[in-house]
């Protein structure tokens, strides 16, 4: 581990004509400085390979069953979120493709999606489900794919913080050429390459009734360490 | 000038055992100094954002958006629609203006294929989400041509959605995401070709604008300075409407908004509770002087509209000393707001800090309407 400082020992560079070591040829480099340029590096090898994902406006008076119907009340699979238009009261969506990268000691990052929601009373239960899924073209979730899920039946708006450990099985390799803009032409400057995984999250409630509305407020998507 | 692949095998493992004293620093210490700076300040840009759930509009969408720096060259714009009944048809025209009065219309040949204002069918809804969540249009932008147009440091991206056949079928969301850098070029701002390093030579002074140890700074400082965003919200068309988060308060008080449709699952930035307040938003800071309730320099503006007359005033909340902060005597719009300087505590259990935002108007102002929040790092 290379970030024992946790923070940057930000140095000025010297001007061309200045003669401050290490920064001009001939003057010693002290391994003081070496360390330094290897701590402030591997700080930031951590700290810019975890980042704010998605921030939105969450999913507010949705009221769609789960595919099981008002009876199921259990933290649901992806299989059991209708997805459907959001002008039938659903709450579900795409939290979009991104590219994720090891942090400095190898791990993978965890992404978490954090959120606060109540449910309507009257005995209802809200569910939702995180979950993500190899690739960067926002692909759909596959069976088998990790998730994370729960429900709730407070009134009172409660934060929820749902969590999946990424690795290789949730990141697909994309290689594909960039082409800018709309005109045809003959070279492409360079590829986008990396490792990538799409998030996907849904909810339901268990009332079915647009007078019993269920509340997803200000959802976050972020990776964070293990 | 020279290129290189960047950090084809990824970032490198450092060791502070690499460079012991008593022994020479050499090429190998500054190469793979190099690949770890490169892929922090080219592989991980740090702008992306997203609109969710764009309902047909006279009146666009917009996000703001600021260029992590100009070593990141190219961003890529996908638009999905969720498929609804029979077919339908859209079309997603996006026009791109900079803070300085510039702008870039669909028509120009920078805009990529599907955000033309392009007829697109929607296929019907199966009721397999794996075939109803399609694409309507793919392209990657080159900021570096984008630029020589839009030289304001500040863009704004505004999509219209028009829905030409058709009575319900909406666009799922419009994603825009920088993307990491493929190659190392010494002609950019940061970047350390490492191709004519010996690994026998000892390192090198070199300079700030080619190679050497002044060049790994330079682009070490790069990295410091992505500028990566914390709040990207937009999903609501630049309408003085019900539907568009909203005060009339003269007093702080959250922006809310309703229900486009009844029944219709909407979005807002209040919380919805009983007396609403604004929502609170979460998120993991970068620590990038150290981690303190001070936390780190951060900026937000407001897309925004007063209406009336008089003027409006904004206030983000977040756990940093200093915290609310208060942008006072916007007036008009729509349009950008000032920037306001703000902080994010990164003291908190696990760099986790919270924003949410407030507004009230003043001098005879009957609303304000805001449909666009940026909040973005701001480190000097």
């Amino acid at each position: 581990m290379v970030d024992t400082l946790q923070r940057l020992i930000r140095r000025v560079l010297a001007t061309t004509g200045g003669t401050s070591a290490p920064f001009v040829d001939g003057e010693a480099l002290p391994s003081g400085a070496a360390v330094l340029a290897t701590s402030d590096l591997g700080h930031l090898l951590r700290e810019s390979a975890l980042r704010t994902l998605y921030s939105g406006g969450g999913w507010r008076g949705f009221y769609l069953q789960a595919t099981g119907g008002g009876t199921y009340t259990s933290a649901p699979p992806p299989s059991s979120i209708r997805w459907a238009p959001p002008r039938i009261g659903s709450a579900c969506g795409c939290l979009g493709s991104h590219w994720v990268e090891r942090l400095p000691d190898g791990q993978w990052p965890v992404a978490k999606l954090t959120l606060m929601w109540r449910g309507p009373g009257g005995g209802n239960t809200i569910g939702g489900v995180f979950a993500a899924t190899p690739g960067g073209d926002g692909q759909f979730w596959r069976p088998g794919d990790p998730h994370d899920a729960a429900t709730e039946t407070t009134t009172t708006l409660t934060r929820k913080t749902f969590s999946l450990q990424l690795s290789e099985s949730v990141l697909a390799a994309v290689r594909e050429p960039i082409q800018p803009g709309s005109a045809s032409t003959t070279s492409l400057p360079e590829y986008l390459r990396g490792a990538w995984a799409t998030f996907w999250f849904g909810a339901y409630n268990t009332s079915g009734n647009s007078a019993s509305v269920g509340d997803v407020v200000a959802p976050v998507l972020y990776l964070t360490t293990p | 000038m020279s290129t290189e692949p960047c950090a084809p095998l990824g970032a490198p493992l450092l060791f502070y055992a690499a460079t012991p004293t008593g022994a020479v620093v050499r090429s190998p210490h500054l190469i793979a100094w190099a690949h770890a700076a490169n892929v922090c300040a080219l592989r991980r840009p740090a702008k992306r954002f997203q609109i969710d759930r764009l309902r047909p509009s006279a009146d666009p969408y917009v996000v703001g958006y600021t260029r992590t720096s100009t070593s990141i060259n190219y961003a890529r714009l996908r638009w999905f629609y969720l498929a609804d009944t029979a077919y339908e048809e859209l079309q997603v025209d996006l026009t791109i203006r900079d803070s300085a009065g510039n702008s870039v219309a669909s028509s120009a040949t920078t805009i990529p294929a599907g955000f033309k204002n392009e007829t697109r069918t929607c296929l019907g809804f199966t009721g397999i989400p794996s075939e109803d969540y399609r694409e309507g249009g793919t392209g990657y932008l080159d900021l570096d041509a984008l630029a020589a147009t839009l030289v304001g440091a500040d863009w704004s991206f505004e999509f219209t959605v028009t829905r030409p056949t058709g009575t319900v079928v909406i666009v799922d969301r419009i994603e825009i995401q920088e993307l990491p850098r493929d190659i190392v070029d010494s002609a950019e701002d940061y970047g350390l070709v490492t191709l004519d390093a010996d690994p026998g030579d000892p390192i090198f002074a070199g300079s700030v604008s080619q190679t050497g140890f002044r060049r790994l700074h330079r682009t070490l400082d790069g990295a410091r300075l992505v500028q990566r965003a914390y709040g990207a919200l937009g999903s609501w068309s630049a309408t003085s409407g019900t539907a568009t988060p909203t005060t009339a308060s003269a007093t702080w008080a959250p922006l809310i908004a309703a229900a486009p449709v009844a029944g219709f699952t909407y979005q807002s930035i209040d919380d919805g509770a009983g007396t609403p307040a604004a929502a609170i938003y979460q998120t993991r800071v970068r620590n990038i002087g150290a981690t303190a309730v001070a936390g780190e320099a951060c900026r937000a503006r407001f897309y925004y509209r007063v209406v009336g007359g008089g003027t409006a005033e904004f206030r983000v909340t977040t756990g940093a000393t200093g915290s609310p902060f208060t942008l006072t005597g916007q007036a008009g719009g729509w349009k950008w707001s000032d920037w306001l300087a703000v902080a994010l505590a990164t003291n908190g259990a696990s760099q986790l800090d919270t924003w949410k935002i407030e507004a009230q108007i003043a001098g005879g102002a009957t609303n304000v309407y805001v449909s666009a929040v940026q909040i973005d790092e701001n480190v000097a």
